[in-house]
C-alpha cells in the first residue's frame, strides 16, 4: 500500500531521513516510535508531501507522490492525516470542518457530507457539538473532530502525527479509544506517538528510529520485549 | 451663528463636494482593494521577479506623497502620453494605485498571519492551494485584517482631499470656493473638517459592525 525507498530529506544542512526504506501493507498498523529530533514526523509528512524529499520515491497504492506534480490533490484525498496541534478551521463549525473538504472535492454532494459527518460525529459521541466553533471545545474534542474530519474524505490510510501529545493527560484516552477502534476497523494506519503502551497494543508493527535512520523495525510484541539494538534498549528503558 | 449660515448659504456646493468625495473614496476603496489583494498574491509568490516587482512598487509608493502622485498621473498623462485625462479620473487613478500599495501589505501581514497548519489541514484533506486560499486562508485573514483595514479607509477618505490640487471639485475644493466667496478663512475650515469627519467616523463605525459579525467563533 505505501512503499518508501531511499528517501533523504535535508533541513538547510542536517541530514533529517537518511535513506529510509519502508513498506506498510494494507490494513496494517505500524507505530512509528523514538526520540525527539529523530525523524518520524517528517518521515510521516513526507509521506502526506507536506515536506518535500529530496531524493528517493514514496509510492502510496502505486503512485509515485515524488513525481505527482498536480495529481497530489488527488492522492492526498485518499490520504488521512491529524496533526499535534488539531488544526481545525476554527472560522467554522463543527460540521462545515468536517465537510469542506467532501464537498469542495466534488466526492459528496452537501446533504450526503453532512449525513456522513452526522454519522461519524454519532461515533465519535460529539453529535451535540455539531454547530459549535473550535474555539469552545476541549483538546480531546478537537482532536476526535478533527479525526472525523479525515475520516469523512473516507481515506485508504490515516496517518497520525503526535495525534495526542499535545493534549491534557485525562484527555488522551478519548483519543487513543477513536484510533484503536480505527485500527479494528481495518484502517491501514502510520502512527507516530510517544504512548508505548497503545502501540505495543494496538500496532501490528513497530519502527524504532534515531537519529534519521531506522534503527529496528519488528513486531510490536517482539520489539519491546525484545529489542536487539543497544540504542533501541537504550530509549526503551528510559520509556518504559 | 456664522457657521450654520454659511453652511445653508453655500449647501449647494458642500452637497456637489460631499458627492464627489464618497464617489472618489468608494470607487478608490474598491479598485484600489482589489489591486492590493492581487499585489499581496503576487508579493507572496515563489515566482521571483513578480515578487520583486510588486515589492518595488509597494516600496515606490510608500516612499512617496501622494500629493506628488497626484500631479505625476495628472500632468504626465498628457505630458508622456499626450492624454487629456479628467481631472476625477486622474484622482481615481492616483488615489486606486496609492492605496493598493497599502492594502497590499495589510493583505499580506493578514495572510502570513494565519498558522501554517491551517494550510497544511487543508492541502492534506486534497483541497488545492487556491481551494485552500479562498475557503480556509483568506477568511481567517480578513478576520485578523478588519482593523487595520478600516483605519487605511480612514486614511484613504482624508487623503482624497490632495484631489483639489488638480482641480476635482470634491468637499476640500468646495471648502475653498466659500473661504473666497465669503471672505473668512475660519468658519468654513471648521464646516469642512466636521464634514469629513462625519464621513470618517459613519465609516468606521461600519467596519466595527463588520468585526463584530466576524467574531462570533470566538
Amino acid at each position: 500500500m505505501i512503499r518508501i525507498e531511499n528517501l533523504n530529506k535535508y533541513f538547510g544542512d542536517k541530514h533529517v531521513l537518511k535513506n529510509i526504506n519502508l513498506q506498510i501493507k494494507e490494513g496494517e498498523v505500524l507505530a512509528l516510535i523514538g526520540p525527539s529530533g529523530s525523524g518520524k514526523s517528517t518521515l510521516i509528512r513526507c509521506i502526506d508531501y507536506l515536506e518535500e524529499p529530496d531524493s528517493g520515491d514514496i509510492y502510496v497504492d502505486g503512485q509515485n507522490i515524488v513525481k505527482a506534480g498536480k495529481e497530489i490533490d488527488k492522492i492526498r484525498q485518499n490520504i488521512g492525516m491529524v496533526f499535534q496541534h488539531f488544526n481545525l478551521f476554527p472560522h467554522k463549525t463543527v460540521l462545515e470542518n468536517i465537510t469542506l473538504a467532501p464537498v469542495l472535492t466534488g466526492r459528496m454532494t452537501q446533504k450526503e457530507a453532512e449525513e456522513k459527518a452526522i454519522e461519524l460525529l454519532k461515533t465519535m459521541d460529539l453529535l451535540d457539538k455539531k454547530d459549535a466553533y473550535p474555539a469552545s471545545l476541549s483538546g480531546g474534542q478537537k482532536q476526535r473532530i478533527a479525526i472525523a474530519r479525515s475520516l469523512a474524505m473516507e481515506p485508504k490510510i490515516m496517518l497520525f502525527d503526535e495525534a495526542t501529545s499535545a493534549l491534557d493527560p485525562e484527555m488522551v484516552g478519548e483519543v487513543l479509544k477513536v484510533m484503536q477502534d480505527l485500527a479494528k476497523s481495518g484502517m491501514t494506519m502510520i502512527v507516530v506517538t510517544h504512548e508505548m503502551a497503545f502501540a505495543k497494543e494496538v500496532a501490528d508493527r513497530v519502527v524504532f528510529m534515531a537519529d534519521g535512520e531506522i534503527v529496528e523495525e519488528n513486531t510490536a510484541v517482539e520489539l519491546f520485549e525484545n529489542p536487539k539494538h543497544p540504542r533501541t534498549i537504550e530509549f526503551l528503558s528510559k520509556v518504559l | 451663528m456664522k457657521i450654520l449660515e454659511l453652511l445653508v448659504e453655500y449647501r449647494y456646493y458642500y452637497i456637489e463636494g460631499i458627492k464627489i468625495t464618497i464617489m472618489l473614496s468608494f470607487f478608490s476603496l474598491i479598485i484600489g482593494t482589489t489591486l492590493g489583494g492581487i499585489l499581496s498574491l503576487l508579493r507572496l509568490s515563489k515566482f521571483k521577479p513578480l515578487k520583486a516587482v510588486s515589492t518595488a512598487y509597494i516600496e515606490l509608493i510608500r516612499g512617496t506623497p501622494m500629493m506628488v502622485q497626484i500631479a505625476l498621473v495628472f500632468f504626465g498623462s498628457y505630458a508622456l502620453l499626450d492624454l487629456d485625462l479628467d481631472r476625477f479620473i486622474a484622482a481615481l487613478i492616483a488615489v486606486s494605485l496609492n492605496s493598493a500599495a497599502y492594502v497590499a501589505e495589510i493583505i499580506r501581514s493578514g495572510i502570513q498571519s494565519v498558522d501554517k497548519g491551517q494550510w497544511e489541514a487543508s492541502r492534506s484533506l486534497g483541497l488545492s492551494s487556491s481551494q485552500t486560499m479562498r475557503h480556509v486562508i483568506l477568511p481567517q485573514a480578513v478576520k485578523n485584517i478588519l482593523p487595520a483595514l478600516g483605519n487605511e479607509f480612514v486614511t484613504l477618505i482624508k487623503e482624497t482631499a490632495v484631489a483639489s490640487t488638480i482641480g476635482v471639485l470634491d468637499l476640500m475644493h468646495a471648502s475653498k470656493i466659500v473661504q473666497s466667496s465669503s471672505y473668512t478663512a475660519f468658519d468654513p475650515l471648521v464646516i469642512v473638517a466636521a464634514l469629513y469627519f462625519v464621513i470618517t467616523f459613519s465609516l468606521s463605525k461600519l467596519v466595527g459592525l463588520l468585526e463584530r459579525r466576524l467574531s462570533h467563533s470566538d
